[in-house]
């Protein structure tokens, strides 16, 4: 009699271990995926709440700066933040194309007052151009997955 | 054995109940952030669509370019957040706010009827004026013995 209920009582042991180690991977796993799904909503909510536009004129001489002796020439972009978030000035998040080319080089300047490239703020972003440009062209700036596309005539 | 099962049964609910507590809270938090966001887009979208202006006359007088835009659209614009942009180069200007028979320079709201008139040092040939949401409007400046807007 009492083997049976030694045995029981390490079925009982057993089943609770067994219970225990379920329950914690299953807890574990949903906050696993919790977090990744807290993670994607903040990078989606950080998309919607980005905006730009650029506000350059494309039909002035403002935009192509033809390359001279020891300097090449750049591309000056004015990209104005219609949204929400500030927009770090470091480049971080900021991609620049020209005419489906990504391009290194970016400065980034906030030439409407202030450091900070906030909501309703312009900044100047001035890209450097290997070769010199003729023709019809077209920059592409990314930020946060926002995008602005600007065709010009050089 | 009756034991077992209930005692391992009422682990793994609590075990659920916790999983289930925790993935709900992130989850109900996750699309309210994600609601207001697309509100509040929805939201610019709609000021940006309400949005419009008209440069009525462009004067130059000596060196200096006088601008005048009217807000004719349905939304209060921000005058810190608008831009002058002379010959393609971003410009900072002196502004005035006139409605009706009053002009103010100490305020920041451009509201719909209002005209703003900039006012800067400047020889160039075209301006351009962008409101806070992007929307903006464009004329060439005449020469300096005429005062007709184009």
């Amino acid at each position: 009699m009492g083997s049976v209920s030694i045995s029981h009582l390490i079925i009982f042991i057993a089943s609770l271990l067994v219970a225990a180690s379920v329950a914690g991977t299953l807890i574990v796993s949903v906050e696993d995926v919790s977090s990744s799904v807290d993670q994607q909503s903040d990078s989606l909510t950080q998309q919607i709440d980005t905006d730009i536009a650029i506000i350059s004129d494309p039909s002035s001489p403002a935009v192509y700066q033809e390359p001279e002796e020891d300097e090449n020439g750049s591309l000056t972009l004015l990209v104005k933040n219609t949204g929400e978030t500030t927009i770090p000035t470091d480049g971080s998040n900021l991609d620049v194309l020209v005419d489906g080319q990504y391009r290194t080089g970016i400065d980034i300047e906030v030439v409407s007052g202030g450091d900070r490239w906030s909501s309703g703020a312009v900044a100047e972003v001035t890209v450097d151009l290997d070769d010199g440009l003729t023709d019809d062209h077209r920059a592409t700036v990314i930020v946060n997955g926002s995008q602005a596309t600007f065709n010009f005539r050089v | 054995m009756g034991f077992s099962v209930s005692g391992s049964t009422v682990i793994i609910l609590i075990g659920c109940l916790i999983a289930f507590s925790a993935a709900f809270t992130v989850t109900v938090d996750s699309f309210d952030r994600v609601t207001t966001a697309q509100d509040e887009h929805a939201d610019r979208l709609l000021d940006r669509q309400n949005t419009e202006i008209e440069i009525g006359d462009v004067q130059r007088d000596d060196a200096t370019l006088t601008v005048h835009v009217t807000n004719t659209g349905s939304t209060a614009l921000s005058i810190d957040r608008t831009d002058l942009l002379i010959d393609g180069g971003y410009t900072h200007a002196e502004h005035t706010i006139t409605n009706g028979d009053t002009t103010t320079d100490d305020t920041d709201l451009w509201l719909p009827g209002d005209t703003l008139a900039f006012e800067a040092e400047s020889g160039g040939d075209s301006v351009k004026v962008v409101t806070q949401h992007g929307v903006a409007a464009t004329a060439d400046v005449p020469d300096a013995d005429t005062t007709e807007a184009t």
